[in-house]
């Protein structure tokens, strides 16, 4: 990957409940801005979570971003309408 | 003063802040320094889950999303007025931006380790009305006759 874009996963500290040993992970992103000034964007959010069972057994748990999944749908139900309805109205006005 | 003093000048002023010449930029620097860090505190993944809270047999863990964003320019140089008085000075500025959003709640009990996503009804809300607004003025646009 280019220098001025990291991309990367880390691991944050073990929480330990019961026998559960809980590792989470977050998705970070950084973009660092051209030429000689300092500068960046920072992008990070949490993806997942490891659950280790005390007989050694792990299970990743993902993290679900509920509202942008819902966004992005409306976002695309709403560009596909567009698209449908568009082509029914020239289709309507060419068989005219 | 003469053209070479002046040029000497306006090179020193150039090297320090090229170099981070410390006694030249100091204040600058300084302020650069500390933002950076703050800002750099965002990229932890502490800064991305929150502190675990207790409570009877459940830990609850919150989990945001963090977006930051900053930008800093550095520049000096020196001149000479009418009256041969020279003056030299370094300046910096910069801004940034920076956003925080929930997404979801890490319940561990006993019975085992499930996540709880946030939905953001206001957020989907707004973003449901700009939505309908969009279409509703593309749709009227499209059902115009043409001349």
């Amino acid at each position: 990957m280019a220098d001025w874009i990291t991309h990367e996963y880390r691991a944050g500290e073990k929480i330990t409940i019961g026998e559960k040993t809980l590792i989470p992970f977050s998705h970070f992103w950084r973009i660092k801005f051209p030429g000689n000034q300092s500068g960046s964007v920072v992008w990070n959010r949490p993806s997942s979570v490891l659950v280790r069972s005390a007989d050694g057994e792990e299970q990743v748990l993902p993290i679900y971003d509920l509202t942008r999944r819902v966004m992005i749908s409306l976002f695309a139900a709403c560009l596909g309408s567009l698209i449908i309805f568009g082509l029914i109205s020239s289709i309507g006005r060419k068989s005219k | 003063m003469s053209e070479d003093t002046k040029l000497e000048k306006k090179d020193k002023a150039a090297v320090a802040v090229e170099t981070g010449d410390m006694d030249f930029v100091a204040p600058a620097m300084n302020t650069f320094n500390d933002n950076m860090d703050r800002f750099m505190a965002v990229a932890s993944v502490d800064a991305v889950y929150g502190e675990p809270v207790e409570q009877d047999e459940n830990l609850i863990i919150p989990a945001a999303e963090i977006g930051s964003a900053m930008g800093f320019g550095l520049g000096g140089g020196t001149g000479v007025g009418e009256n041969q008085q020279s003056g030299s000075g370094v300046g910096g500025g910069g801004g940034g931006w920076n956003f925080s959003r929930p997404v979801a709640v890490i319940i561990a009990s006993p019975a085992g380790v499930r996540i709880e996503p946030i939905l953001d009804v206001t957020k989907v809300a707004l973003a449901a009305l700009t939505t309908a607004g969009f279409m509703a003025g593309m749709m009227a646009r499209m059902l115009r006759p043409r001349r």
